[in-house]
């Protein structure tokens, strides 16, 4: 185990606003890291508070074991870079990059070997007179990203890089971070749940300044430790029940649970299969929506209604559904309600 | 290690240790002076403090309605007459006030080719404040409005909005600090002013004039008449600012007023502030030209003096102003505590106190330890140009966005490196037209001056004082009036290629801004 970063039990708040509450997680060297949350989570105080901008009001941060609750940002070997990229207008993007290196000590012809180096690594070379409103947002973004590499850091603290970018090119540039910080070590902060999910080594979710689930990404979404987090990280029905002997049911699948009492079962529009097989139970097609790649279905199936996903168009009113027992998720009931156990906040 | 935090501290003691401490001791003595006054003094002293209170209230307001029409303009349009009104706005504030007084009576008044329009009294006062106090007011909002985003008014427009109600809910709203801060200064340079508007008043008495009336013959109502306009003043700000923290212009659709005045021409080019611009403000201010004739002269040595003493006392005060007002800016810009609050008032102060009382309890203060009348003069121009120095630079740093800092710092840079690095290439030219306010206003500052001179009974000759005393001795018939055309011409080019100077040196606007 080599780690880069600890965060341990960080707390923040801003006049009335907790901001944190008591934040610890563990970044290893060369992991791929990210914290995800809806807006207002607090993460990107937290990013703040790592990168020395912001002082926590309890806690510590320790880099490769070295604690720098207290060592302001210019000398923490960490590469911060914020939603905006607040580039330097005034200056062109070799004067950018090269901010850094020169402020790290080294001299002018360095630090201009050492800009070109990464300002060709992320795939700029030539531009390197230009000014950052003479570029486009992807541009930009990679002039940025230069500018970070280019201090080499221990971690590098990325805030909601692709925020700024349309669609398709923020599926493009996902790609092409990954690739160009291949090997970093990388702390990366966004509210767009699959981004995180198709790149993370580690997923930490966060719900009102706290932690509530840290794992790796299949893991959190097929085994979800809560309803938030469960819901949070994509669609999935929820169903009011009750287990009694041992067991719950879910249409005519039974599963076996620990659980007594009323539960509320969790099962993903993706693991319900549409079978032609009259066995089944039979469900009713309220709705139809074609939502790109696949059909999205509301099935009422014996005065339940749930979310189905199916590849091929159903042309059918009426459809057999299949729930494996392996694919159903029981939690206890929130004392609060489904509603606002789910709530992001 | 030293960063941007220690300076600003040690710029916070420098400010209280020499402006705020010096105003209030000042203010004490006043205190003293004020003590045994019958009541029929106090009425008198505080009917005057009441007319300047109505003047102040009348030109900022008229000022704010003309400036905002003519201030866009200048600021979103970007050809030849507004780089040439842009260059021209700050004129008026190169006529020394004494000069700039008589310049504006001659002008709607007495004296050659005049309008006999208007006799020195209450209007003559209030034409007089909107020359001096109208380039404050277009300055501040020209800075907020090149600083705002242009992508909310096309949003706002997309929305169907229409053009009074897009004004209302958007632009008024969006230059609310503009207008604020520039009533602020426009409020607190009218309620002060002394030397001009002395020239004009006639049978009218300002607060300020009151006081200048009196200080000789007496001081204690001269004293009760500072203190109350100073209270007044306080009291002012502090409910300007409150308003300040409410919303207000609220949303609504386009209302029959709006359509019936038609306000719906209110943001494009206005006709009507240009002519404002001209006839009210510019023509007044150099009329004095028009006493200008062939073959006049003057005593050009004594010229020369007071020329080479009032260049190095503004170029002395404006070089401190800028070593001691760039850190002290930059603390009330990103500093968010009680302390920078309390500093911020503390800063407004000297500007608030009547230039003649300040100038007199100065004069008395450094006078008690001996000091060199220059120096004192010099330390009486620092304490009301510091703030305008401050409050202006300040708002060009709120301006730029702190993330640019955070991230510097992060790259390596500590909080002075960052500040040489990144701010102060961004606000550079913020500083050389706060540079140029602070320059002007010492360059042709009367009232504070001639007040400091008094108390220490010193000769000395700053070039308003000189043209205050050739103002004189024309006016009794002693020497003609194109002596002091001569001399006031003279004074306002030096002045404008000065300004030129400057604004160079500053840097042209880059590409980036």
């Amino acid at each position: 185990m080599n780690k880069i970063l600890e965060v341990k039990n960080i707390s923040k708040r801003f006049g009335n606003i907790q901001a944190l509450r008591d934040v610890s997680f563990d970044v290893e060297k060369g992991e791929f890291v990210f914290i995800v949350a809806h807006t207002n989570a607090g993460k990107s105080t937290l990013l703040k508070i790592i990168a020395g901008i912001l002082e926590p009001d309890e806690g510590e941060i320790y880099i490769e074991g070295e604690n720098i609750t207290k060592t302001p940002p210019w000398e923490r070997p960490v590469g911060y870079m914020p939603q905006t990229y607040a580039l330097f207008p005034h200056m062109t993007v070799l004067e950018n990059v090269m901010f850094g290196p020169i402020h790290r000590g080294l001299d002018r012809e360095e630090a201009i070997e050492k800009a070109q180096k990464y300002i060709e690594l992320v795939g700029l070379k030539g531009w390197e007179k230009a000014y950052p409103h003479e570029l486009s947002g992807g541009m930009q973004q990679r002039v940025a990203l230069a500018r970070v590499l280019a201090v080499e850091p221990k971690i590098i603290l990325l805030d909601e890089p692709l925020s700024a970018l349309d669609a398709l090119l923020r599926v493009k540039l996902r790609g092409e971070i990954k690739k160009i910080l291949k090997g970093k070590t990388v702390l990366w902060v966004t509210h767009d749940q699959e981004g995180a999910m198709s790149l993370a080594d580690k997923l930490i979710v966060m719900r009102s300044g706290r932690i509530v689930a840290v794992g790796n990404a299949m893991e959190l979404y097929y085994k979800p430790t809560s309803l938030y987090v469960a819901h949070f990280l994509g669609e999935i029905n929820f169903i009011e029940s009750v287990a009694h002997g041992g067991f719950v049911q879910i249409l005519d699948t039974k599963v076996s649970t620990d659980k007594i009492g009323p539960v509320v079962i969790g099962i993903r529009p993706e693991d319900i299969k549409i079978v032609k097989n009259n066995s089944s139970p039979l469900g009713r097609v309220k709705e139809l929506r074609f939502v790109g790649g696949f059909w999205r279905l509301l099935v009422d199936v014996e005065g339940i209604d749930l979310v189905v996903y199916s590849l091929k168009r159903i042309r059918s009113k009426e459809v057999s559904l299949r729930i494996h027992p392996e694919d159903v998720l029981v939690f206890d009931y929130p004392p609060e309600g489904i509603r606002r156990a789910v709530h992001l906040e | 290690m030293f960063s941007m935090r220690h300076w600003a501290y040690i710029t916070i003691i420098f400010t209280i240790a020499l402006i705020v401490v010096p105003s209030l001791i000042g203010v004490v003595i006043l205190l003293q002076l004020a003590q045994e006054i019958t009541t029929s003094q106090i009425i008198n002293a505080l009917s005057s403090v009441m007319n300047s209170l109505v003047v102040a209230g009348l030109v900022t307001i008229i000022n704010i309605l003309v400036s905002i029409p003519f201030a866009w303009r200048i600021a979103r349009k970007n050809d030849s007459l507004s780089k040439f009104l842009d260059f021209i706005l700050d004129a008026p504030l190169f006529v020394p006030t004494a000069a700039l007084g008589f310049s504006v009576l001659s002008f709607w008044s007495s004296g050659y080719y005049s309008l006999n329009l208007i006799s020195p009294g209450f209007w003559l006062v209030v034409l007089l404040h909107f020359t001096f106090t109208h380039p404050y007011i277009v300055r501040t909002l020209i800075g907020v409005i090149r600083s705002t985003d242009l992508s909310v008014e096309v949003a706002a427009k997309s929305f169907g909005i229409k053009r009074a109600a897009l004004s209302r809910t958007i632009y008024l709203p969006m230059l609310k600090a503009g207008i604020i801060a520039g009533a602020l200064i426009s409020f607190a340079r009218s309620i002060s002013e002394t030397g001009a508007t002395y020239v004009v008043a006639g049978p009218f008495e300002t607060g300020p004039v009151f006081i200048k009336n009196r200080l000789s013959v007496d001081p204690g109502s001269a004293a009760f008449a500072a203190v109350s306009l100073l209270l007044v003043s306080i009291f002012i700000f502090f409910i300007i600012r409150r308003i300040s923290r409410r919303r207000f212009l609220p949303l609504h659709p386009e209302t029959k007023i709006e359509k019936m005045i038609g306000l719906k021409t209110a943001f494009s080019i206005n006709i009507i502030s240009l002519l404002f611009f001209a006839v009210m403000i510019l023509i007044p201010s150099f009329y004095l030209v028009a006493y200008l004739s062939p073959g006049a002269t003057c005593d050009w040595a004594s010229l020369t003096n007071s020329l080479l003493l009032s260049t190095i006392i503004a170029l002395a005060v404006s070089i401190i102003d800028l070593f001691f007002g760039i850190p002290l800016a930059y603390y009330l810009a990103r500093a968010d505590s009680l302390l920078r609050d309390l500093v911020e008032a503390l800063v407004i102060v000297p500007l608030i106190v009547p230039t003649v009382s300040l100038g007199t309890s100065l004069g008395y203060f450094w006078g008690s330890f001996g000091l060199n009348p220059v120096i004192a003069i010099a330390f009486a121009h620092l304490s009301f140009t510091f703030p305008i120095f401050v409050m202006s630079y300040t708002a060009a740093i709120e301006s730029i966005d702190p993330e640019l800092e955070l991230v510097a710092q992060s790259l390596g840079a500590d909080t002075i490196k960052t500040y040489r690095e990144i701010t102060l290439q961004l606000t550079k030219s913020a500083i050389a037209s706060s540079a140029v306010l602070v320059f002007t206003r010492s360059f042709g500052e009367t009232g504070a001056t001639i007040s400091v001179a008094e108390a220490m009974a010193a000769e000395i000759y700053t070039l308003p004082l000189l043209l205050v005393s050739w103002i004189k001795k024309a006016q009794a018939g002693l020497i003609p009036f194109s002596t002091v055309a001569i001399a006031s011409f003279i004074t306002l080019i030096i002045g404008l290629l000065m300004m030129a100077v400057i604004k160079m040196a500053g840097g042209k606007r880059g590409k980036y801004e």
